[in-house]
C-alpha cells in the first residue's frame, strides 16, 4: 500500500470528519494485517489506535469487544469461556498464526466483510450487534446484507450472553490457509442459529434449517440429517482456486451434521 | 571418533540467529542501483517492439537493458558440469517470451520506487501466440516454442526443438515385452506428479560492484558459485579472471538456486554503468519466474510370477520442462537411475520417454529430482501388484529389493545425461531399515487399517528409496587447509553451504582427521577467488565428495605437521607421536605443542607457511537407502488426510553430525509430505500460475507436522569420509508413495495424481462406493 498521509487521530470525531471530507481517498486502518499486501494508493490513512477501545469487558448481559481488540486477545480471553461464546475464541484462534492474530482486529474483520472470514460466521451465530459512531447499534446480519452506506466508524461489537452451547469448525488445507468452508452453530433455549461461511461467498445464516430445528419436537439423528440437508440446500456454494462448489456443499453437510450432533449431544 | 559422528550445533547457527549481516542482501554495496525486470504477461508471444523512451527520460533511471544490449548467445542457466547435458536454449533477452513471468527487459534505478515507475513507463507491443499449456499435447504441437536457429545441444541428448522436445532417452535390459507377456500377473498404471515450488525462505538475490582492480565482484544466493562464474563469463564475454563470485550465507536452496537467476542482468548493469547494483526477486518472481519441479506423467508396467517374484519393469515418462530446458534430461534420467535399481533382480527393464517444452514456468533442479517422481510411481505400483498377488507388501519388498553386495545393470547404463558407472552396493542396510520401520510404526497392529471412528479410518503404508552420493567421474571437490600461528587451521572449501550445515560437517571431518577441536578449524566456503573449486551443493555430493577432499587434505596436513615436528625435535618422523595437542619424540620424550610448532614455523626457525590442497572425484556414487513408514487418518466423509506418524529408517553410512543429518531427513520428509498433500500448482487457461504467493501456495506448517521418528542404520561406507554417504535428498523420496499406499490401506482408494487434496480423496471415495454398489 502506498500511503501519502498518515493521520493518527486524537478523537473519533476527528477521524469521522476526515472521512466525510474526503470519502474517496480516506481509509481507516484497524490492525493493519492487510496493509502491506494491499496494492493500492491511499491519500490519507487514519489510525484509530488511540481512540477506539482494544479490550473486552462484560457489562450486564453483554460482552463488549472494543473494535481494536486483536484476534490474539480474543483467542486467549477468559471472558469468552461462557456458553456458546467459546466459538468466537475458537474462530479467532485458528486465523493464521500469532503474528497475524496480533495485528488483526475484530473491527477490521467485520468491516472488511471478508468472504473468507472465520470471525464473521462465529459472530453471526452469536447474534452480534455492531456499535457505530454515528448510526449507533446495527445487527451484524443486517450490516452484511445492506448496500454500502455513508462512512461511519465501528466502535464496539456486542455479544449477548445467553445460556447455550456452540460449535465452530473451519476446514482448511493447512493451518495458514483460508477456510474452504466454515460452520458455526449456536443452540440456546430460545433458538438455534446456523451459519455457513467461506462458501466462498460471505457467511450466510441457514434460516429455513434454523426454523426446522426451532419447531421440532423430537430430535434424532435422521432429523438432524434432514436439517443439515436443508441448511446446505438453502445457501449457495461456489468454486474458486481452493475448492469446487460441489465439494464445499458435500463437506458443509458433513460439518453441519457433526455440529448439530455435538450441540444436541447425539 | 571424537568430532565426526558427534552432535554439534551448526558453526554458523548462533551468529545467524543473532541477526549478524550474512546473507546476500545484507552485503550489497552502498548506493547500489536497484534492478527490476519487466516480465511477460503472456504465456507465449513475440515482442513486436519495446519503447523505453519515456522511462529513459525519468530522473533516477540509470540504465535500461534490452536484447540489443547483449550479444546473441544461446546458453543454459543450469548450474551443472560442463559441457552441460541441458540444451542451450536461453538468451538473456529474446524476441519471444515463453511463459508468464519471462524476461522482457530490465531497468536499473536509484531506488525501488523509481524502478517500479520505470517498468510501468515501458511500452511493449506483443504479438500473442497460441501457447502450449498441456504437456501431453506438446509434441508436434502447431506452436513451436523454440524456433530460433542458434539453440543447440552440447552432446546428443535427444534434442528436437521443432517437435517441442527438449530431450529424450531410452534404455533397456532384456526383452521387457516378452517378460511381461510371460508374467503371471501384470500391473499397468499411469501416475502424474506436479510442479512443486522450492519455497526456500530467502528469495533469489544478487549484487555486483566493480572493485579497485576493475574486477566484477558479486555476492549471490547461489548453490553453484563456480558454475555462475563460468556461465557469466561466457554470456557477457567478460574474462573469467576478472570475475569474483562470493556465496555468502544462503537461506535455503533445495535445488532452486542451482541455476542462474539475476546474476547476468545485475552484472551487465554494473559493467555498463560502472555502479554497484542489486537484484532481489519478489516472492511472486520466485514462484513465477525461477524454477519448479518437473511435472511428469509416469506409465509403469510391472510383471511378476504368482509366487511374488518381480520379473519386469517397464517405465515410460513424459516430463514437462516448461519454457526452458534446465536439467531437462538429467531429472528425467534420475527418475530411472535412482529408482529402478531398487528391484535389481528383474529379468528385464525398460526406461524411456521424452522431456517436452511447454509455456509454463521452467522446471529445474529440486531436491530428490526425478527420484521422487519415479519413486511415487514405482513404489505405488509395487503395492498395487502386491494386492493383485495377495502378498504382503513388506514381504514382497524383502524378497525382491536390492541387498548389500549386489548390483544392478542400470548403474553402468544410466548416469546423469551420460553413461553411468558400474558399482556394487558395499553398504545397503535396506533389510534393517524395513524391519526396524515395521516395528516402529507398529505395522502388525494396524495393517492394513483400523477404524478410529465411524468416519475416520487409519491406515499404514510404506515405501523404500535410494539416492546417490555425487556424480561419479564428474563431481569433484577440493579443500585447502592452512595452518596459522597459534596452531589453528583455516579450512577453505568450494563446497556450498546453503543452510544444510555443510560448513559444520566439513569442519568436523577436518577436526577429526587433525585430531583437534572443532573450534580450532575455521571454515570459509565458496569464494571463487579464495577457495578451491567445487561444482556446488547438488546431487547429494557435499558430505561424500567434498568431505573426502577435506579428509584427504586434513590427513596431508597432519603428515606435514609430523614432518615439521620431526625437524623441530631432531628425530625421524616415525618416532613422532601426535595427540592433537602436541608432538612427542618417543625416543627422548622431548615435546613440542602444536601451538609452539606453529609459532616456530612462522617466527623463529626454518620459516614457512603450511597450506595443503587435496581434491577428490568420486569413482562411484554409493546410494543412501531408506524405508519410510507412515500412519495416516482419512476422514472418509470429507476426504481430509492427516499424517499421524512418519517413521524414517535411513542408511546414509556414518552420520558425521547426527543432529544435522536428522534435520536433513526430517526437513525432506516434511517437504515430501507437502508435495503429497498440500502444495499445488495450477494454471489459468491463459497460462498464469495461480499460486504465486504463500497465501495460495501451502507448504506444511508446524500444525501439520506428524510425529516424526528418525533412526539411522548402523552402516559404514568404506569409500566415504569416516564411513559417510549422502543424506541431503534421500528423505524426500518416500512420502508420495508411502502416503498413497497408506491411504489405499486405510480406505481402499488408489490415488495416482499428486497432490492428494481432500477434494480428490473424497471424489475417489465416492467413485469407489459407486463401484461397490
Amino acid at each position: 500500500m502506498k500511503i501519502n498521509e498518515y493521520l493518527r487521530v486524537k478523537t473519533v470525531e476527528e477521524a469521522y470528519h476526515q472521512m466525510i471530507q474526503d470519502p474517496i481517498d480516506s481509509y481507516l486502518i484497524a490492525g493493519g494485517a492487510w496493509t502491506k499486501l494491499t496494492i493500492k494508493e491511499v491519500q490519507t490513512l487514519i489510525d484509530l489506535q488511540d481512540v477506539v477501545k482494544n479490550h473486552i469487558e462484560i457489562k450486564g448481559h453483554m460482552v463488549h469487544l472494543g473494535a481494536m481488540t486483536s484476534l490474539e486477545q480474543i483467542a486467549h480471553s477468559t471472558l469468552l469461556d461462557h456458553h456458546a461464546l467459546v466459538i468466537l475464541k475458537r474462530a479467532a484462534s485458528i486465523v493464521m498464526a500469532p503474528g497475524v492474530r496480533n495485528l488483526a482486529t475484530i473491527g477490521g474483520s467485520v468491516m472488511g466483510k471478508y468472504a473468507f472470514s472465520d470471525i464473521i460466521p462465529a459472530l453471526l451465530a452469536l447474534h452480534a450487534i455492531l456499535v457505530f459512531h454515528k448510526r449507533g447499534n446495527v445487527w451484524l446480519q443486517d450490516f452484511l446484507q445492506e448496500p454500502k452506506k455513508d462512512p461511519d466508524i465501528l466502535l464496539e461489537v456486542l455479544l449477548p450472553i445467553v445460556p447455550g452451547v456452540g460449535y465452530f469448525h473451519a476446514m482448511k488445507k493447512t493451518a495458514l490457509d483460508f477456510s474452504i468452508i466454515s460452520v458455526a452453530i449456536v443452540k440456546t433455549n430460545q433458538r438455534n442459529t446456523m451459519v455457513i461461511g467461506s462458501r466462498p461467498g460471505i457467511a450466510n445464516r441457514c434460516l429455513q434449517a434454523e426454523q426446522l430445528l426451532n419447531e421440532a419436537d423430537i430430535i434424532d439423528e435422521p432429523f438432524l440429517e434432514e436439517v443439515a440437508n436443508k441448511a446446505c440446500s438453502e445457501v449457495d456454494f461456489g468454486t474458486n482456486v481452493r475448492a469446487s462448489g460441489e465439494y464445499r456443499k458435500q463437506i458443509a453437510k458433513v460439518y453441519v451434521l457433526r455440529g448439530l450432533k455435538e450441540v444436541y449431544g447425539l | 571418533m571424537k568430532v565426526a559422528s558427534v552432535k554439534h550445533s551448526s558453526v554458523d547457527g548462533l551468529g545467524l540467529m543473532l541477526g549478524r549481516p550474512a546473507y546476500t542482501a545484507d552485503l550489497m554495496a552502498k548506493n547500489s542501483l536497484i534492478v527490476k525486470v519487466l516480465r511477460s504477461p503472456h504465456a507465449f508471444a513475440k515482442i513486436v517492439s519495446i519503447d523505453t523512451s519515456n522511462a529513459q527520460q525519468m530522473t533516477g533511471v540509470e540504465c535500461i537493458l534490452t536484447a540489443k544490449d547483449f550479444k546473441r548467445f544461446a546458453y543454459t542457466r543450469a548450474g551443472q558440469g560442463y559441457p552441460e547435458p541441458s540444451p542451450h536454449d536461453k538468451f538473456v533477452f529474446d524476441e519471444y517470451v515463453r511463459y508468464v513471468g519471462d524476461e522482457v527487459c530490465a531497468v536499473a534505478c536509484v531506488d525501488e520506487a523509481t524502478a517500479l515507475e520505470a517498468l510501468k513507463a515501458i511500452k511493449v507491443e506483443y504479438q500473442v501466440l497460441e501457447p502450449v499449456l498441456d504437456f501431453e499435447a506438446a509434441i508436434n504441437h502447431s506452436s513451436i516454442i523454440h524456433p530460433e536457429p542458434e539453440i543447440h545441444e552440447m552432446f546428443p541428448i535427444g534434442f528436437e526443438p521443432k517437435k517441442n522436445i527438449a530431450a529424450s532417452y531410452q534404455m533397456h535390459v532384456g526383452d521387457v515385452e516378452k517378460t511381461l507377456t510371460s508374467s503371471d500377473v501384470v500391473v499397468d498404471e499411469v501416475f502424474y506428479t506436479h510442479a512443486q515450488a522450492h519455497s526456500m525462505m530467502e528469495p533469489h538475490s544478487v549484487n555486483t560492484r566493480l572493485d579497485y582492480m576493475n574486477r566484477l565482484v558479486m555476492y549471490s544466493s547461489t548453490q553453484t558459485p563456480f558454475h555462475v562464474r563460468r556461465i557469466l563469463s561466457q554470456v557477457l564475454t567478460f574474462p573469467l579472471s576478472k570475475i569474483r563470485v562470493i556465496k555468502p550465507r544462503v537461506g535455503g536452496g533445495f535445488g532452486g538456486k542451482q541455476a542462474i537467476h539475476g546474476e547476468i542482468i545485475c552484472s551487465a548493469v554494473t559493467l555498463i554503468t560502472k555502479k554497484p547494483a542489486t537484484l532481489t526477486y519478489t516472492r511472486k518472481e520466485v514462484f513465477e519466474s525461477s524454477y519448479s519441479r518437473h511435472p511428469m506423467r509416469l506409465s509403469i508396467k510391472l510383471g511378476a510370477t504368482k509366487e511374488g517374484v518381480l520379473k519386469a519393469i517397464d517405465c515410460h515418462i513424459l516430463s514437462d520442462t516448461g519454457a526452458y530446458g534446465e536439467h531437462a534430461l538429467t531429472v528425467f534420467m534420475v527418475a530411472g537411475s535412482k529408482v529402478l535399481p531398487l528391484y535389481n533382480k528383474v529379468d528385464s527393464v525398460r526406461f524411456h520417454g521424452e522431456v517436452v517444452y511447454t509455456n509454463h514456468t521452467p522446471a529445474g533442479a529440486f531436491r530428490g529430482y526425478g527420484a521422487i517422481q519415479g519413486n511415487f510411481a514405482l513404489e505405488s505400483a509395487i503395492d498395487i501388484l502386491c494386492k493383485k498377488l495377495d502378498v504382503d507388501p513388506i514381504e514382497f519388498r524383502m524378497k525382491n529389493m536390492i541387498k548389500e553386495g549386489e548390483t544392478s545393470p542400470i548403474f553402468s547404463i544410466m548416469g546423469e545425461g551420460t553413461e553411468g558407472t558400474a558399482m556394487n552396493m558395499d553398504t545397503c542396510k535396506l533389510p534393517f531399515c524395513v524391519q526396524k520401520g515395521k516395528e516402529l510404526i507398529d505395522w502388525t497392529k494396524t495393517y492394513p487399517n483400523k477404524s478410529v471412528s465411524q468416519d475416520i479410518k487409519e491406515g499404514v503404508g510404506m515405501a523404500i528409496a535410494m539416492q546417490g552420493s555425487g556424480i561419479p567421474y564428474i563431481d569433484m571437490g577440493a579443500a585447502t587447509i592452512k595452518l596459522n600461528d597459534d596452531g589453528f587451521f583455516n579450512l577453505l572449501v568450494g563446497a556450498t553451504e546453503i543452510g544444510q550445515g555443510s560448513d559444520t560437517v566439513l569442519s568436523q571431518i577436518a577436526a577429526e582427521a587433525l585430531e583437534t577441536d572443532l573450534s580450532n578449524v575455521i571454515v570459509y566456503s565458496s569464494d571463487s577467488d579464495l577457495t578451491p573449486f567445487d561444482p556446488g551443493a547438488y546431487a547429494s555430493s557435499t558430505t561424500y565428495v567434498s568431505g573426502n577432499a577435506v579428509y584427504l587434505a586434513a590427513l596431508s596436513m597432519k603428515k606435514r605437521l609430523i614432518t615439521e615436528a620431526a625437524l623441530a625435535l631432531r628425530c625421524e618422523e616415525e618416532l613422532i607421536r601426535y595427540d592433537g595437542i602436541g608432538f612427542t619424540n618417543t625416543n627422548t620424550n622431548e615435546q613440542i605443542t602444536l601451538k609452539q610448532l606453529s609459532n616456530r614455523l612462522f617466527y623463529n626457525h626454518d620459516q614457512k607457511q603450511l597450506m595443503i590442497t587435496e581434491s577428490y572425484v568420486g569413482h562411484k556414487s554409493p546410494p543412501p537407502f531408506m524405508a519410510g513408514f507412515v500412519r495416516v487418518q482419512v476422514d472418509t466423509s470429507t476426504g481430509e488426510v492427516r499424517v499421524v506418524d512418519y517413521v524414517s529408517v535411513v542408511d546414509c553410512g556414518t552420520t558425521i553430525n547426527p543432529m544435522l543429518a536428522r534435520g536433513q531427513v526430517e526437513g525432506a520428509i516434511i517437504q515430501g509430505i507437502g508435495m503429497t498433500l498440500y502444495e499445488e500448482a495450477t494454471y489459468s487457461s491463459q497460462g498464469r500460475l495461480h499460486q504465486n504467493d504463500f497465501l495460495s501456495y501451502h507448504i506444511p506448517t508446524r500444525k501439520e507436522l506428524p510425529h516424526l521418528t528418525t533412526v539411522f542404520a548402523d552402516s559404514y561406507e568404506e569409500s566415504g569420509p569416516y564411513g559417510a554417504k549422502s543424506v541431503g535428498e534421500i528423505g524426500i523420496d518416500t512420502p508420495p508413495a508411502a502416503i498413497a499406499n497408506a491411504i489405499y490401506n486405510a480406505c481402499g482408494i488408489r490415488l495416482t495424481t499428486l497432490p492428494f487434496t481432500p477434494e480428490k480423496v473424497l471424489q475417489a471415495i465416492h467413485s469407489l462406493k459407486e463401484k461397490l454398489r
